[in-house]
């Protein structure tokens, strides 16, 4: 029977052995922040007195991740101290010899995979209902088989799939808006999205869940680095749900178009600024114009993107500024100052003369060590 | 660099030391005839200017005097970069050399350099060209080469590929100047870090850029990644595998129980069919008794239907023969009827043929009364016909005797009597007087009994033969006589008055003397005598076929005996007679012939007594019938005694048949279903062999499975993944490192490679330049008029071919030597005009242009003088008259080796 109060904690998307292309040299920090973020969430189960656990699939990124971080995953889910309950996703199908055959599993009695679609008890009397992924990519509504019945026990759903289309890169496993109402559940928790979403029914109760990822996977992730303590009362009032903060790192993207000569050293105080630089991947993208002589101050800022953060990278996509014209002048009459002009031209990416084997970037940094040589050259 | 004193001792002819001096920095004449020592003084220079001090060799030694064994010695002063030097070099016997500049605040040379610097400083001067090699080739004078035109060599042979490079250098440098230099060796030695200057390729090997490793790290890393998305492919493949193969068991498994459950249904199928076996005898047997039962029934139906059958065919014949009977004696009846017919029909042909007999008789009669009356018709006719004739005679004779004819001798005094008429009057005629009277007034003229008036000028004229006589009325009368009346004349009118006599004598009898006329008359006579005898001739032939008294008798005869026959119109008779006689032959015709009428009556008699004969015969089958009816119904009544009837023999008949058939099915199909045992057993074993094979397929599979699974398990040892990221990881790292790498590299490349571009384009500027002041020189030389050719000077700056207007590229060998020797100056000139603007040079022109006429020379001055203010120019020669109108320094070297103020200017 239902007690006075159940409390889950809701989870997903832990993408543990993740590649992270895109965070350079500070790949392996942000995988091993992945495991941290992990525990943080365990140590917050035992605190909040969690009656059990649900993660939505997506646990790990492949099932050729190291069978020792299998392991040490194990442990952390077994550290929660209650029951997990786990689905795979489509990142980690249930198919044979995949990462949930791994031995570590039966090591750890608290730790369930569900393994099949059928319903399983849980504690407190609660009637789980888990959709597992078996394939990595399906057409189909997971939640499609779930008939709860109204017995007076509380009904929770686990899933792992696209909301209409709130994924656009991996829309598998398609659920419908109204997957919780029509089962007849009373939550559904659902994993895949990495950003926390609360689906309200036709009552404007929450019945239906993302928790997001418990540690931020990219640029460009706007949020996540969440988990959800869902709370419920009695089976007929909506479960009160709360958001925990796990996750510790933050994706930062800059993209700059630079006109003035001021936003250059604006943008570098605004980036010095930052706080926490060394739990912060910063991506800047420079675009527009800049004068020849601030050649300086913006390998300075490359500098302090890149020696000060956790990781960072500038992408000039910048050009010198056409007002540059007035340094040709200073450049002596012949050839010299004819390559100067010709490659101030071609650095124009709207130039329309510039041989097609030329880019306009290249010409642009031509254009730069032109200029450099022609400074150390200066006779004034 | 400007000459402007030089003094020479020891050297080759100048034994004592000579000096000259007063050179300008324009436009020098050095003139001295032949074997004065010009060339020696332009070797001196070239010696002190370019060689080395210290050189040796038969060359070197032939700078000696012939006579002496004084070291050769020469003195330069020269005007360089703003400043006044002099060159002291000294070869062979304690060879030296000294560079000092003028100190204007000591007022004398001070010595700068010594030795072999002061010998590279000097080259520096004349043209920033390297290390001194030697005097002996062209190509080691540097700029010189160039420049200076040894004795009658104006021809700019091929330049030395290093010193057009300098040459061309020394223009670039000018184009590019001091600072653009410094930024091109800057970019250059940057590009040179990167690059190989030759191949323009990346740098390999010890002096490689940093480039080249991070490519060769990328490349590994790439290598590193392929390898690992190759291990991570294989453990999804094999975890694709282990998915496949189980599925594969799930399928066996399932085939595995099919395979059973056919093994149970073939059994019982065979088990079904050994049942058959018993069922076959039962129904064999059942067979053979109703085939025995079934035989014996079908005898008896057989006799029962046999005796039927025979009742019923002698019944059937018995009425046929009572119906042919009949038949018979009715056909016998008609046949007698037919002959009594028969006899009536010939009586009448006999009657009708006596009555044809008769009429043929009277037929005979009328026609002989027809013949007699036609006999008369015709010989009244012939007789009218002869009295016709007869007539016609007595006619023509009347006319015969109206009609006479002159004879032939007539006819011929007839002729006789024109011919001869004509003659006499052609005689006459010859014999004639002819007057001729014309009158003046009207007048009436006589001559004989014939009177003419004539009007007033009218002309009379008068012809007769001997004597013509007239009278001119109240005039004259005029007489006119011939030769007098001859005896011809008289002849020829005494024969006309015969002619005249025998013509009325004709006329008097036909009424006609002319001769055609008397023909005609005796035309006329033949034509009624042919009438007369054509009469005579038909009278003649009437009368040859009947006399007239003969026609008379046949006509009284043939009326007598018409008159015997005593027959009326004997035409009607005819017709009556014919009518008869048709009627008759009618008559005949319907009866037919007795003859056939007899036939028939024979033919009657016989079929009569045919028919008698067959109602005999059908008679006697009736009998017979009646008597074979009555014995099968007896058959049939002792059957039938024993109680059979054709109803219960076919029931049992029936009966049997079914019965035997149903035997027949039963053993055939139990026979049938036996058949297949054999089949049901190989059945039953095919199955068990199927079964055996699926349960090894799945115990194949299960086995493949348990392999794969553990495959499997072991790659994930491998974390494959993990090993992909990574890789992933680094290349990207790589990548970004080597993008920044060789964004740097391009950027030099694209930076060296258009200045390089732009430095080629300026270059070649002044090529065109070089070109065009050449063309310049040659317009001024009255080659051509300027822009009408265009000169190509090749990359060494020598004249390849001159362009004429009408755009021909006419190679130099094909100019004359004087076009060619003044294309080879223009170049020259222009090439030291380009240099020029560096600084002043100096040209030396050793008696060139030899094969020039004094004309084209004078404007050969006239472009010296021009080119002359931008640098100094030395002509030796040793025709003086030829440049003595040259706004120029005139110095006369014989006049200076004699002591001779020599220096002459016009200026
Ligand atoms: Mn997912």
């Amino acid at each position: 029977m239902v007690g006075p109060m159940v409390r889950v904690i809701h989870t997903a998307d832990w993408q543990m052995g993740m590649r992270a292309v895109h965070a350079g040299s500070a790949a392996e920090r942000v995988r091993a922040e992945r495991l941290d973020a992990a525990e943080r969430l365990a140590s917050m189960v035992r605190a909040r007195g969690a009656d059990f656990v649900l993660v939505c699939g997506d646990t790990f990124e492949d099932h050729h991740v190291d069978r020792a971080l299998v392991s040490r995953v194990v442990e952390i889910l077994a550290s929660c101290r209650c029951p997990v309950y786990i689905i795979s996703g489509n990142h980690d199908p249930m198919v044979p010899g995949s990462v949930w055959s791994d031995a570590s599993f039966r090591t750890a009695p608290t730790v369930h995979v569900l393994r099949e679609q059928a319903p399983v008890e849980a504690p407190c009397g609660v009637v789980l209902w888990p959709c597992v992924a078996t394939a990595r990519h399906d057409e189909n509504d997971p939640t499609r088989w779930i008939v709860a019945p109204q017995d007076g026990r509380l009904h929770v759903g686990l899933a792992h799939g696209t909301v209409e289309s709130v994924h656009r890169e991996e829309p598998w496993y398609p659920i419908a808006r109204d997957a919780a109402e029509r089962a007849g559940l009373h939550y559904l928790a659902l994993g895949h999205f990495h950003l926390p979403v609360l689906y309200p029914d036709s009552a404007g109760r929450v019945r239906m869940a993302y928790s997001g990822t418990h540690e931020p996977t990219r640029f460009g992730e706007k949020g996540g680095g969440t988990a959800l303590l869902v709370t419920f009362d009695s089976p007929d009032k909506s479960p009160e749900i709360e958001q925990l903060q796990t996750g510790r790192l933050r994706w930062v993207q800059v993209e700059r178009t630079l006109r003035e000569r001021t936003e250059l050293p604006a943008l570098f105080a605004e980036l010095a600024a930052l706080e926490g630089k060394d739990t912060t991947l910063l991506r800047v993208r420079l675009e527009g114009v800049f004068a020849l002589d601030e050649q300086e101050s913006l390998e300075s800022l490359a500098e302090l993107v890149r020696g000060q953060f956790l990781y960072g990278r500038v992408e000039s996509h910048l050009r010198p500024a056409p007002t540059d014209a007035r340094w040709t002048e200073t450049l002596p009459v012949g050839p010299t100052r004819d390559a100067a002009l010709k490659l101030s031209r071609w650095a124009d990416p709207e130039c329309t003369d510039r041989p097609a084997e030329i880019q306009a970037d290249v010409a642009a940094r031509a254009l730069l060590e032109l200029y450099v040589m022609a400074a150390e050259t200066d006779p004034s | 660099m400007i000459v402007r004193e030089v003094t020479v001792e020891g050297f080759k002819c100048f034994a004592s030391a000579v000096t000259v001096s007063g050179f300008s920095e324009g436009l020098n004449v050095v003139y001295a005839p032949n074997g004065t020592g010009k060339s020696t003084l332009f070797e001196a220079i070239r010696r002190a200017l370019i060689d080395h001090h210290g050189v040796s060799g038969k060359d070197a030694e032939s700078m000696r005097p012939w006579d002496r064994t004084l070291p050769p010695t020469v003195w330069v002063t020269l005007d360089h970069a703003g400043e006044r030097w002099r060159v002291h070099k000294r070869f062979l016997d304690a060879a030296t050399c000294e560079l000092s500049r003028w100190d204007s605040a000591e007022s004398r040379f001070i010595a700068v350099e010594r030795g072999e610097r002061a010998d590279e400083r000097v080259r520096m001067m004349l043209g920033r060209t390297g290390a001194p090699r030697g005097l002996s080739r062209e190509a080691h004078w540097g700029l010189a080469q160039v420049l200076w035109a040894p004795q009658g060599a104006i021809e700019l042979g091929p330049l030395a590929p290093e010193l057009a490079a300098r040459v061309r250098e020394s223009l670039a440098a000018q184009v590019v100047g001091a600072r653009g230099a410094a930024i091109e060796a800057a970019v250059g030695s940057k590009y040179n870090a990167y690059f190989t200057p030759a191949t323009g390729k990346l740098r390999v090997g010890k002096r490689a850029s940093q480039l080249v490793s991070l490519q060769n790290t990328l490349e590994q890393a790439r290598a590193g990644l392929a390898r690992a998305k190759e291990n991570y492919e294989r453990a999804r493949q094999c975890e694709a595998r282990v998915l496949a193969l189980q599925e594969r068991c799930a399928a066996h498994e399932t085939s595995v129980r099919e395979s059973e459950h056919q093994v149970r249904e073939r059994e019982r199928a065979r088990d079904t069919i050994m049942a058959q076996q018993t069922r076959a005898i039962e129904a064999s047997m059942r067979m053979r008794e109703s085939e025995s039962a079934l035989r014996e029934a079908r005898a008896e139906w057989d006799t029962l239907k046999r005796a039927r059958n025979e009742i019923e065919a002698q019944t059937r014949a018995l009425d046929e023969a009572l119906q042919e009977t009949d038949r018979e004696q009715m056909l016998l009846e008609t046949e007698r009827l037919s002959l009594a017919e028969a006899v009536a029909r010939e009586q009448a042909s006999e009657q009708a043929e006596e009555a044809l007999g008769a009429s043929e008789g009277a037929l005979a009669r009328a026609a002989r009364a027809v013949a007699h009356h036609d006999a008369i018709v015709e010989s009244a006719q012939r007789l009218a016909a002869l009295d016709r004739a007869i007539e016609a005679v007595v006619q023509s004779e009347g006319v015969l005797r109206d009609t006479p004819a002159p004879t032939s001798a007539v006819l011929k005094r007839s002729r006789q009597l024109q011919a001869d008429r004509a003659s006499t009057l052609a005689a006459l005629e010859a014999h004639s007087l002819t007057l001729t009277l014309t009158v003046e007034r009207a007048m009436v003229v006589h001559q004989g009994a014939q009177t003419v008036s004539l009007e007033a000028g009218e002309r009379h004229v008068v012809r007769a033969p001997g004597r013509i006589a007239l009278t001119l009325e109240g005039l004259a009368s005029v007489s006119v006589i011939g030769d007098g009346l001859s005896d011809a004349t008289a002849k020829l009118l005494d024969k006309k008055q015969q002619i005249e006599a025998i013509a009325a004598a004709l006329v008097a009898d036909w009424g006609t003397d002319d001769a055609d006329e008397l023909m005609a008359l005796t035309a006329r006579r033949n034509e009624v005598e042919r009438a007369h005898a054509q009469a005579c001739a038909r009278r003649d032939a009437l009368l040859t076929s009947a006399r007239r008294e003969v026609l008379v008798e046949r006509i009284a005869r043939a009326r007598e005996a018409l008159t015997s026959l005593n027959m009326g119109d004997p035409i009607e008779a005819l017709a009556g007679a014919r009518e008869a006689h048709e009627r008759v032959l009618e008559a005949l015709s319907r009866v037919g012939s007795s003859r056939d009428a007899r036939a028939t009556r024979g033919q009657r008699e016989r079929a009569v007594q045919g028919i008698a004969e067959r109602l005999a015969l059908s008679r006697e089958r009736t009998h017979r019938a009646k008597d074979a009816v009555e014995a099968a119904q007896g058959t049939v009544s002792a059957l039938e005694a024993r109680g059979l009837d054709e109803h219960a023999a076919l029931r049992r008949i029936e009966h049997n048949e079914l019965a035997f058939d149903a035997a027949r099915t039963a053993e055939a199909h139990a026979k049938r279903a036996l058949d297949g045992l054999e089949n049901a057993r190989e059945e039953v074993q095919r199955a068990m062999q199927r079964h055996k094979q699926e349960l090894a397929l799945l115990q194949q599979a299960r086995d493949g499975l348990r392999t794969e699974e553990g495959r499997l398990d072991e790659l994930r040892n491998g974390a494959t993944f993990a090993v992909l990221g990574r890789a992933e990881e680094e290349l990207a790292d790589r990548e970004q490192d080597l993008a920044r790498q060789m964004l740097e590299a391009e950027a030099i490349k694209l930076l060296h490679e258009t200045l390089t571009a732009a430095r080629s384009e300026a270059v070649a500027r002044v090529s065109g330049e070089v070109e065009r002041e050449a063309m310049r020189v040659l317009s001024a030389l009255g080659q051509s008029p300027a822009g009408t050719m265009s000169l190509t000077v090749s990359e060494d700056f020598s004249p390849l071919s001159v362009r004429t207007g009408t755009g021909l590229a006419v190679p130099l060998g094909a100019l004359s030597g004087g076009e060619r020797e003044q294309v080879h100056f223009a170049v020259r000139l222009a090439l030291a005009a380009v240099l020029a603007r560096e600084e002043r040079p100096m040209v030396v022109l050793d008696d060139v242009l030899v094969a020039t006429d004094d004309e084209r020379l004078t404007r050969v001055v006239g472009v010296l003088e021009a080119h002359a203010k931008d640098m100094q120019i030395i002509v030796l020669t040793c025709h003086p008259e030829r440049y003595r109108a040259a706004i120029a320094r005139h110095i006369d070297l014989r006049a200076v080796r004699e002591g001779a103020t020599a220096v002459t200017s016009p200026v």
